[in-house]
């Protein structure tokens, strides 16, 4: 049944060979792009978790 | 009046220029109230899953304990304590990490408070229904994904409410940058409901009972491409997420590397979608599809060192904190059970490793490593952290938190070191010859009587653990106790519209400030790999070679089927035999793909506690098996098995048979037109021989009772292909005996 939904796609034959060009593509892109990434701007990112919007601090921790 | 970002270290400017110092800052509150519902769902059914994990220990060490109660037999509670464990606390969790930590990172309240009351509450069903139809039999009997078609159905609508909060909650933030750990959630969302979905194509044959639209090694290869990415995109993404967000937070200290960061993220999701055929090496899988899953299984060990190390040199120079703080020693427990699982995976994943662990104790050891230091470590290290704060106050006992560490700690270690030795001591067992040739061991109850102390030590490990549990919840009450909840916590951020855009040099910084499109190419990146691993296989019709004496099973031996899938056989007993020699010796001929062309769903099993059962049709009279299933020690000494005297008592239910062959038919079963209506008289006929038999051989037996059933299917398994192919070529395509 499903078979049958899936041989209907014109081309699937290729989906596999796409997707693995994307991938590698993808992977290469990603491995550039890092190797070139700005180090402040990443340490930058790298603190968001410690931005303190809330006005509530745990009892004992000195306000930042 | 302007945010001053100020950083504790103050080593790090801040260089992004986000802040229009003339624009006001909007004033907002976190919703911590479904913080702190997820919360004690987490701890609740944290207990429940190990309550039912220890009972389930206890009955491979006394069979006896707690048996005769169909509802609380072991191949039923196994896959409920699977489910607690996974989707009720892991899952919870997973959602108290993820509405406490989005919201802060995102400088935003949830998108819709009455979503993320939807999301709870139709969780918290979801976990009830399955605690109600797990232990009732209604099984489709794939791992991790047994719930039946309703409930299947439930889970998406409370997934996509899920994810339309995330995805609301992101697009309404006041901090431009998508934050590490927002990718990882936002991975988890796409690619949870991605696998849930195409896993879960079933035929309905009523309210409770479905076929899984696939058969045999489709069906096992799309199973283990769900069950191993269900461990990836729900046990490992969203922790890793909670990870990014919550060491920075109790250490103080921003992440190692931003940038390995960024590489986890892509190479992990590109990665482990592919690596899941590793769980079918040495199968009847095609031989292509195990390589690939071997490949990419041991590229997968960069990635996932590369988090691991990422997390734990965050703590470089505050590793004295570690040992104050109880939340970071879980958190370091934690990502090093991470490390050290992630390596055993790809080791598991070469073809002569996993002739030695699979099938084996040694997979209990090495997910119990994974789940209960791993995901119970970053879980209980997360309420260590979140509940003082969400109360205003501090944790009742840091010293209690210290005897939970080391509680879950020595329980971990006496779990998973007995399943290590466990699974190696029977492994070798399995594959012992004489100096003749022939197996030492041929009984396999004598790899089992062996592992006795093993299973007991483990039991005496998860009560460690649990214990632990107990004392967490008591620590975490008494704290809730002593503050004063704060269900809207006050905040203040500028809005996004008046931050200044950053340059957008590099791809992936514009990306990181898109997340529709960052969605997207998420989406993309867990596609590919399924679409390259299930396409070939689901289309070319030779890597499933038909073999021509394999015929659809008898109107009796599907409901016999049906009874081996609701009382969890699946759990104990594989259908698979490898072609290995000691394999072939013990079981018999080596399991071939064609044989399974008509299993909806496959049954191939991921454990022997007991022996393999695909051959085991012809080896045993009717008669031995009669006894033996009412009480397995009477015909084998020493067994672990239960017994199950309800299938002497119960009449077979055989309303559904007709419908049962209408859907199989549907699902590209070859019955003939119009078999569905001779469906019933055929079972009556069946079963009347096989009570017949039983009869002369000295056991009066009703012929309409579901033990019956249940033997026509054992006699039935595994002995098409002896038949001889032309015989076969002349024989009815759904005979009444099938063998």
């Amino acid at each position: 049944m499903y078979k049958d939904i899936l041989l209907s796609i014109t081309g699937i034959e290729t989906f596999p060979v796409v997707s693995l060009l994307l991938f590698v593509t993808v992977f290469t892109a990603v491995l550039i792009s890092v190797v070139r990434m700005d180090r402040s701007h990443a340490q930058a990112l790298a603190m968001l978790p410690l931005d303190e919007t809330s006005s509530v601090r745990p009892v004992g921790e000195a306000p930042r | 009046m302007s945010v001053i970002l100020t950083s504790p270290t103050a080593v790090v400017p801040r260089t992004i220029p986000t802040v229009d110092e003339q624009v006001r800052t909007e004033q907002f509150a976190y919703d911590n109230a479904v913080v702190r519902q997820f919360a004690v769902a987490t701890a609740f059914w944290a207990i429940v899953a190990f309550l039912v994990g220890l009972m389930i220990a206890l009955k491979l060490v006394y069979p006896a304990f707690l048996s005769g109660l169909p509802f609380l037999s072991y191949g039923r509670l196994r896959p409920l304590h699977t489910n607690a464990a996974i989707f009720a606390f892991a899952g919870n969790a997973i959602f108290v990490g993820v509405y406490y930590s989005l919201q802060r990172l995102c400088k935003a309240r949830m998108f819709s408070d009455r979503l993320s009351a939807i999301h709870f509450w139709g969780w918290q069903l979801i976990i009830v229904l399955a605690a109600i139809t797990l232990p009732l039999g209604f099984t489709t009997s794939k791992e991790y994904a047994e719930l039946e078609w309703p409930i299947d159905l439930l889970i998406a609508a409370v997934w996509i409410v899920f994810g339309w909060n995330l995805l609301g909650t992101i697009l309404r933030r006041r901090e431009r940058h998508m934050y590490v750990s927002i990718w990882f959630y936002l991975a988890t969302f796409i690619t949870v409901a991605v696998l849930h979905v195409v896993n879960s194509l079933e035929l309905p044959v009523g309210l409770l009972k479905s076929y899984s639209m696939y058969a045999g090694v489709q069906d096992a290869l799309v199973q283990w491409w769900y069950g191993h990415n269900a461990v990836a995109f729900f046990l490992t993404t969203p922790f890793l997420g909670v990870m990014y967000y919550f060491i920075p937070k109790a250490s103080n200290r921003p992440v190692f590397s931003y940038r390995l960061s960024i590489v986890h993220f892509w190479s992990l999701i590109f990665l482990y979608i592919w690596a899941g055929p590793h769980h079918l090496l040495y199968t009847a899988l095609p031989d292509w599809a195990q390589s690939l899953g071997t490949v990419f299984s041991v590229m997968l060990i960069a990635p996932s060192w590369g988090g691991m190390v990422n997390g734990l040199l965050t703590l470089r120079g505050a590793w004295d904190r570690v040992r104050e703080s109880a939340v970071l020693k879980f958190m370091v427990v934690g990502v090093t059970a991470y490390g050290m699982s992630t390596f055993e995976g790809p080791m598991m994943s070469l073809k002569n490793v996993n002739a030695l662990t699979h099938y084996t104790d040694y997979i209990i050891g090495h997910v119990h490593l994974g789940a209960l230091a791993w995901n119970g470590g970053l879980a209980f290290a997360m309420l260590y952290y979140i509940v003082p704060r969400i109360y205003g106050t501090k944790l009742y006992s840091e010293r209690l938190a210290n005897v939970h560490f080391w509680l879950a700690t020595l329980g971990i270690l006496f779990y998973a070191i007995p399943m290590y030795v466990s699974g190696i001591t029977q492994s070798l067992m399995w594959q012992q010859f004489t100096p003749d040739g022939v197996l030492q061991y041929p009984n396999f109850l004598e790899t089992v009587v062996r592992l006795r102390p093993m299973y007991m030590l483990r039991a005496g490990g998860g009560t460690l653990f649990m214990l632990g549990g107990l004392v967490a919840a008591y620590n975490l009450y008494r704290t809730a106790r002593q503050g004063t909840f704060i269900a809207a916590e006050s905040a203040e951020a500028p809005p996004l519209v008046a931050q200044k855009r950053a340059p957008l040099s590099a791809w992936h910084r514009r990306l990181e400030s898109r997340p529709v499109q960052f969605a997207v190419w998420t989406f993309a990146s867990v596609i590919v790999g399924g679409v390259i691993e299930f396409v070939p296989t689901a289309l070319v019709r030779s890597n499933v070679p038909t073999i021509a004496a394999v015929k659809p099973y008898t109107p009796l031996e599907i409901e016999g089927r049906d009874l081996y899938i609701r009382e969890g056989c699946v759990g104990c007993h594989s259908q698979m035999i490898r072609p290995l020699r000691a394999e072939t010796a013990r079981y018999g001929d080596y399991s071939k793909a064609g044989e399974f062309v008509y299993d909806h769903p496959f049954l191939w099993g991921s454990k022997r506690n007991g022996p393999d059962l695909h051959r085991i049709g012809g080896k045993y009279p009717a008669s031995w098996h009669f006894v033996h299933m009412k009480e397995p020690s009477a015909t084998s000494p020493g067994s672990i098995m239960p017994g199950y005297p309800w299938l002497y008592d119960s009449t077979l239910d055989t309303s559904h048979i007709e419908g049962k062959i209408i859907t199989l038919r549907r699902l590209g079963v070859p019955y003939p037109e119009a078999f569905e209506r001779a469906a019933e008289a055929n079972l009556r006929a069946q079963a009347s021989s096989v009570a017949e038999s039983l009869t002369r051989g000295g056991m009066p037996a009703n012929a309409d009772r579901e033990i019956i059933a249940l033997i026509a299917y054992l006699e039935r398994l595994g002995t098409d292909i002896k038949a001889a192919p032309s015989a076969a070529a002349t024989a009815p395509a759904a005979g009444t005996g099938g063998h």
